[in-house]
């Protein structure tokens, strides 16, 4: 699903203050695992997610995610596979503030060509598998924390991509609603098959998952399998 | 991709409304200029319309003369000479000038008081003694009957064309004007016709209703008693201009006068087509003026749009990141941005449009001539043209994406990346 070989990513390449935040990452995820990325601030995770969410480009070494080599991709072609292949889930949400739960869920089929009848049905069922349903003409500032982010997942899920790569998603829930996002996401994992790659520095979050990568200045520190999974907040 | 569907127009719609204080005042600003410029031109319009609408159908080839004093010591004479035309000028001119068409002589006869009568009916009114090219000259219309024709010139004919009002004060309403006799400085004339000036309203000899046309010969029979006149008018030939004939009789009258070639007070000359090529550059020259007034005023409302539309780009940089992460192509940004900064000056525009034709037609009923002399037909052309029309959308669709660009440019080097951070 993921294969990432010798990545290196330097900060103001040839410049003084150059900064070489991936120094030789190789990594290799399949299909349908649900693992977490940790590591303290500055060591590199949150680079490495932007490279597997192709959103930052990288300098050398080779990225291919599900068969298709990503690098020096137009700016169109990489926001297609994007749409295609990865959903997001952030700290702070992301939902347009003008738009009601059901369209910002439908906002990745909007930019896949989906119409418009098409891909609200979609959302809505997203959202009532959220357990949503109610809220779905809401707009974001009357939603709760939490109803933001599983607005935010049926959001990453609703374009079925192959991978969805969440930043902090609890980094701004209260320990309950983390919980409950955090269980959501299992749940998302196990019944869609979805490869789910967390990035947190929260150790429960990442006690939760079956996979739990160390990065440390730059490299990995540790790969381990973590044979028990439990959701403990 | 669909440049407009209902979606992105909805979704337009939404960031347009979201902050309506700002929206209109921006679109104020296009609002204003396209006003400005339909008002303008429509004004300009107008104003050639009034103006060119004078001159209307008086042949715009002819040339005017009369004598002056001299200025000038020539051939023996004295400066400060006085001199007149006289039947050997038309003769000569009818020979040598090949630019000249028609050559029409005018005589005055002053009106003394109560000099028109007609029975116990009496009022005070200028005679003219003219040629029949005269009519053809200041473009009169035939209210009834005929105009004088040569024969009435060669015969000397104690006949008359009268003036509108000169009927409506000699005749009663719906009596037969023709055939009548009426008194003019103690002379009886028979009246072969009553005429009205033609659609252009400006007057050569003073306003056609109250004139009293007799043959040049009767009247330089009758009341002169002598060759000599002070008025005339020369066409010009197909093919010639008025230049031509304004050259061409000048030499021949002042050879036969014994007036300097370089003597140009002697003889007064009013070249009608220079008259009215004159204005036709001023209208041009004023026309142009106000499109660029106008288009200044709509181009800073373009600026103010455009100024707008980037502060909004930053404001939203972290959507536009979102959308951009969620798989909006480069493309449906520029669209997302160039539409809404379209929608908004399209709007404001028409609004100024329609407002602008609204004033503008308002404007056509004022009367902008100045007290009597000048007076516009309130019938015309129409004053927005359906070229203007479609010039003006023509500009305002122009101005709304140029209006976009930059923003659109901005937005695009928002990466996702950079405004997703949540540091």
């Amino acid at each position: 699903m993921i294969k990432i070989r010798g990545l290196n990513k330097t900060y103001n390449l040839g410049l003084p203050n150059a900064l070489h935040v991936l120094k030789g990452i190789d990594m290799d995820i399949a299909a349908g695992e649900f693992l977490s990325i940790m590591g303290a601030s500055g060591s590199g995770k949150s680079t490495l997610l932007n490279v597997i969410g192709i959103l930052d480009n990288y300098d050398t070494g080779e990225y291919i995610l599900d068969g298709t080599l990503v690098r020096g991709l137009s700016e169109t072609r990489s926001a297609e596979l994007r749409n295609h292949k990865v959903g997001f889930i952030f700290q702070s949400f992301n939902l347009i503030s003008f738009k009601n739960a059901m369209e910002n869920v439908a906002l990745p089929l909007y930019y896949n060509g989906v119409p418009r009848r098409k891909r609200n049905e979609l959302a809505m069922e997203y959202l009532e598998k959220l357990g949503l349903g109610a809220h779905a003409h809401h707009l974001p500032s009357e939603l709760s924390g939490g109803q933001k982010q599983r607005v935010a997942i049926a959001r990453a899920l609703i374009s079925r991509p192959s991978v969805i790569l969440a930043d902090e998603p609890t980094g701004a829930l209260d320990t309950a609603t983390s919980r409950e996002v955090v269980e959501i996401m299992r749940e998302v994992n196990r019944t869609d098959g979805i490869t789910m790659i967390i990035v947190t520095h929260e150790l429960a979050v990442s006690k939760a998952t079956d996979r739990i990568i160390y990065l440390r200045d730059g490299l990995i520190a540790s790969d381990e399998h973590n044979p028990n999974p439990v959701i403990e907040f | 991709m669909k440049f407009f569907d209902t979606d992105s127009f909805e979704e337009i719609w939404a960031t347009i409304t979201r902050n309506k204080f700002r929206s209109i005042a921006t679109g104020f600003g296009v609002f204003w200029g396209l006003f400005m410029l339909i008002v303008l031109v429509a004004v300009g319009n107008k104003l050639k319309q009034g103006i060119m609408g004078e001159i209307g159908d008086i042949a715009t080839n002819s040339v005017f003369f009369q004598p002056s004093r001299t200025s000038e010591a020539y051939m023996g004479y004295r400066k400060g000479r006085y001199w007149d035309f006289d039947s050997r000028d038309i003769e000569l001119i009818r020979q040598k000038a090949a630019s000249v068409d028609q050559i029409a002589p005018v005589l005055w006869s002053g009106g003394a008081d109560k000099n028109v009568v007609r029975g116990m009916k009496s009022g005070s009114y200028t005679g003219l003694g003219v040629y029949p090219a005269q009519f053809e000259i200041e473009a009169v219309k035939i209210e009834s009957g005929r105009l004088l024709n040569e024969v009435d010139v060669e015969e000397a004919r104690k006949v008359c064309v009268i003036g509108k009002t000169v009927y409506e004060t000699l005749f009663a309403p719906g009596e037969v004007a023709e055939g009548q006799y009426v008194r003019f400085n103690g002379i009886y004339f028979q009246v072969v016709g009553v005429v009205s000036a033609g659609t252009g309203a400006m007057q050569i000899m003073g306003p056609v209703e109250e004139l009293f046309y007799m043959p040049f010969s009767t009247n330089q029979r009758l009341f002169q008693r002598s060759d000599s006149f002070w008025f005339l008018t020369c066409t010009a030939r197909e093919g010639f201009s008025a230049a031509q004939v304004e050259t061409e009789v000048g030499a021949i009258i002042r050879t036969a006068h014994n007036i300097s070639p370089t003597d140009t007070s002697a003889l007064w000359t009013l070249n009608v087509e220079r008259i009215f090529n004159m204005f036709r550059g001023l209208f041009t020259g004023v026309n142009i003026l106000m499109w660029i007034v106008g288009l200044g005023a709509l181009f800073s409302g373009i600026i103010g749009i455009s100024n707008i539309m980037l502060v909004t780009v930053r404001e939203r940089m972290r959507e536009i990141g979102v959308r951009r992460a969620l798989g909006a192509k480069p493309w449906n940004i520029i669209v997302q941005v160039m539409s809404e900064s379209f929608v908004l000056t399209a709007i404001a525009g028409m609004l100024g449009f329609l407002v602008g034709v609204a004033a503008s037609l308002l404007v056509d009923k004022i009367n902008l001539g100045p007290g009597g002399g000048v007076s516009i037909p309130v019938a015309g052309d129409p004053i927005v043209s359906f070229g203007l029309a479609l010039t003006a959308m023509g500009v305002l669709m122009a101005s709304g994406l140029v209006a976009g660009l930059l923003p659109a440019m901005r937005a695009l080097q928002i990466k996702a990346i950079d405004a997703i951070r949540d540091e």
